[in-house]
């Protein structure tokens, strides 16, 4: 086992920067995951953790020797592959014992690992098959018996579940985080898919152009996003962005000014901020419709027509629209499904709002707490 | 209104034989009759410089004829040495320098092309030029010798040193082709497999020889096929360097089918021999195949 920690990390490819100067620290037996967009960097810095990478700068430490320099043989790391690279001329525990027999390691103690590990991922009954035979769930399953069978400083795992159906993922998600906590390594997990990273995560790490934007739990990822950024990429769908402005004791949305009522702390707030250029930020599920009669402590309340709604299942959505966007809610319940109701208005959760400014995309520490 | 009128389509049928046709053609007069035919003298005693006289059959006695020769199995002995003998050391050291060409340096491809040019060279020219070279007096291959302290040799007019020229020529000739196809087999593994390996600890050894030589076998094991089949056929070189001498000692199993069929003119001995060579060589295809098949069926 091993704490990872990155200094300064920056990878540059002739005149692209791939990884520009980052820093993390990971903790012993924790499970990071790097999440972001294709080409933000997460799989390069992986790969320097991986020593298949040099870093043209900064460093990489195990345990607080730095590894920049070294082999991947040295530093003792297991890597999973997108491409599931098992070798295919080798039988399923062929492949598994590659590792150990690359290590010299006596074989009366290889096939004792490989009783253990074919236990743990229960691979017993495709032992002798060779990986084109396999579906290729089974085949990532046997590349990561591979990974961990040799029990590695650090697993490395670069989207491991990206080449597996649909249905298959979710038992290899849910199969690996077990797997994961059982066993105790220290992980870093790359993946585009924010439901993997939420699932899966003690931490996530957010890149972005070869920069971190945030680093949190998935909790403090998806309630309190650093910019515009993180608040779309994490949940799905994203946050919705809106323009305001505050005119009149008013709080104004998008290029129209349909108000929102609220509460006159947090206009105050806002009025406070001068002139600087905000939009907010809410998640669909945290606009809901009600009538202007019923109560709305805590939410603010805004009239926009209606365009759609439809129910899928137990779950009723409704779309209505601000200038020429749509946008989405949902509804509790389903009494508000049948049709347009004079009465009726669309609230959004005042806790749930956060501010973020128009230029930079960085979120405000201002909430909206008043009743 | 005008009206388009379409001519009736062919049936893929049709336009199958129609393709196929010149190609079969081809095939019927230049390999197919000519087998039957050869396969028909074979049991014939007959000699096409007195093809007036009607040739006599004679049934199997001609591979009998053939088969109990002891001057005969001589020559498959020494066809056999210079089979295994240049084919191995084409092997290894195209491998080799396969290997060390899959390194990124300055000058590779130039390099590689360079290396190619022995094998577009005519068969014939590379025995006669090597016949220079190797000449005993002023060859440039004694001179080498010389220049490094050892004694001139007599390669060509001593069996077991004829038997290394034309094997040094061949190799020289022909190791390009291993080094070509080898480098092929080489680029084709995917780059992910030597990271895993990599990352599994592997050394450049166990790399080599349990990832790199097993997944180039298929590639390779087609390269030994037709460079076995090419060498045991080979006649050109020996014509040029040696001339099948000293004696006849270093006459090759083709060279005997060319002397019989165009010196003594025993064509149906000569068709025998040929088809007995067939036979061998089809034997030595179908181990192959059967490997290959197999090969295909694990993946």
């Amino acid at each position: 086992m091993a704490e990872v920690k990155l200094r300064d990390l920056s990878v540059r490819f002739s005149d692209f920067i791939a990884v520009d100067g980052i820093d993390l620290d990971i903790a012993d037996g924790e499970m990071v995951v790097f999440l972001g967009p294709s080409g933000c960097g997460k799989t390069t810095t992986l790969r320097c953790i991986a020593g298949l990478q040099a870093p043209t700068g900064g460093q990489i430490l195990f345990n607080g020797e730095r590894v920049n320099e070294q082999h991947p043989i040295e530093s003792n790391i297991a890597m999973v592959f997108q491409f599931i690279a098992l070798y295919p001329h080798l039988r399923v525990k062929d492949n598994i014992c590659f590792p150990l027999k690359a290590r010299g390691m006596p074989r009366q103690d290889i096939a004792r690992k490989l009783e253990w590990i074919s236990e743990l991922f229960r691979l017993e009954d495709i032992l002798n098959r060779f990986p084109a035979s396999l579906p290729p769930g089974a085949r990532q399953k046997v590349a990561l018996a591979r990974a961990v069978v040799r029990e590695p400083n650090v697993l490395l795992l670069d989207e491991p579940l990206s080449a597996i159906d649909e249905q298959f993922r979710e038992e290899m998600r849910w199969e690996l985080g077990h797997l994961q906590k059982q066993l105790g390594f220290t992980t870093v997990y790359v993946t585009h898919d924010q439901r993997e990273a939420m699932s899966l995560a003690d931490r996530i790490v957010l890149m972005r152009d070869g920069k971190i934007v945030q680093v949190g739990t998935p909790r403090q990822m998806y309630e309190d996003p650093a910019n515009d950024f993180a608040g779309f990429f994490i949940g799905s769908p994203g946050m919705y962005f809106i323009d305001i402005s505050v005119k009149n004791e008013r709080l104004l949305l998008g290029a129209e000014g349909t108000q929102l009522t609220v509460g006159p702390r947090l206009l105050q707030t806002l009025t406070g901020l001068g002139d600087r250029p905000l939009k907010l930020g809410i998640r669909p599920q945290h606009i809901t419709l009600t009538t202007h009669t019923a109560g709305h402590n805590g939410s603010g309340v805004l009239t926009a027509p209606i365009v759609d709604r439809y129910s899928i299942g137990r779950e009723h959505y409704f779309d209505f629209q601000l200038d020429d966007k749509v946008y989405q809610g949902q509804s509790q319940s389903g009494t508000h499904m049948s049709g347009h109701n004079p009465d009726e208005a669309i609230c959004f959760d005042l806790r749930q709002l956060r501010f973020f400014d128009r230029n930079t995309g960085e979120c405000l520490e201002l909430r909206s707490e008043e009743d | 209104m005008k009206t388009k009128t379409t001519a009736k389509p062919l049936s893929d049928r049709i336009i199958c034989t129609a393709f196929l046709a010149p190609c079969l053609l081809i095939l019927l007069f230049m390999v197919i009759y000519p087998f039957f035919s050869l396969l028909n003298y074979s049991f014939l005693r007959f000699s096409i410089l007195r093809s007036a006289q009607s040739p006599e059959s004679v049934g199997l006695d001609n591979y009998q004829f053939l088969l109990t020769d002891p001057e005969l199995w001589e020559r498959f002995i020494f066809t056999g040495q210079f089979v295994v003998l240049s084919v191995t050391i084409q092997f290894l050291l195209g491998i080799t320098v396969a290997y060390f060409l899959q390194r990124d340096f300055r000058g590779r491809d130039f390099l590689f092309t360079v290396l190619m040019m022995p094998m577009m060279l005519c068969p014939i020219v590379v025995g006669f030029l090597w016949r220079y070279m190797f000449n005993s007096e002023w060859g440039v291959v004694n001179y080498l010798l010389t220049v490094f302290g050892g004694d001139k040799l007599n390669w060509l007019g001593v069996t077991d040193n004829a038997l290394w020229a034309v094997v040094i020529a061949d190799t020289w000739m022909w190791t390009p082709f291993v080094i070509l196809l080898a480098t092929a087999a080489f680029r084709g593994i995917p780059p992910a497999l030597y990271e895993a390996a990599d990352v599994d600890g592997a050394s450049a050894n166990f790399r080599f020889f349990r990832i790199t030589l097993p997944l180039s076998a298929p590639i390779l094991f087609i390269a030994l096929l037709l460079r076995l089949i090419d060498s045991f056929k080979q006649y050109d070189l020996f014509f040029a360097l040696t001339g099948g001498g000293p004696g006849s000692s270093t006459e090759t199993v083709s060279f005997v089918v060319a002397k019989t069929a165009f010196s003594y003119f025993y064509t149906g001995e000569a068709s025998a021999l040929a088809v007995i060579l067939l036979i061998i060589i089809i034997g030595l295809s179908l181990i192959f195949v059967r490997y290959l098949t197999a090969l295909s069926e694990r993946n």
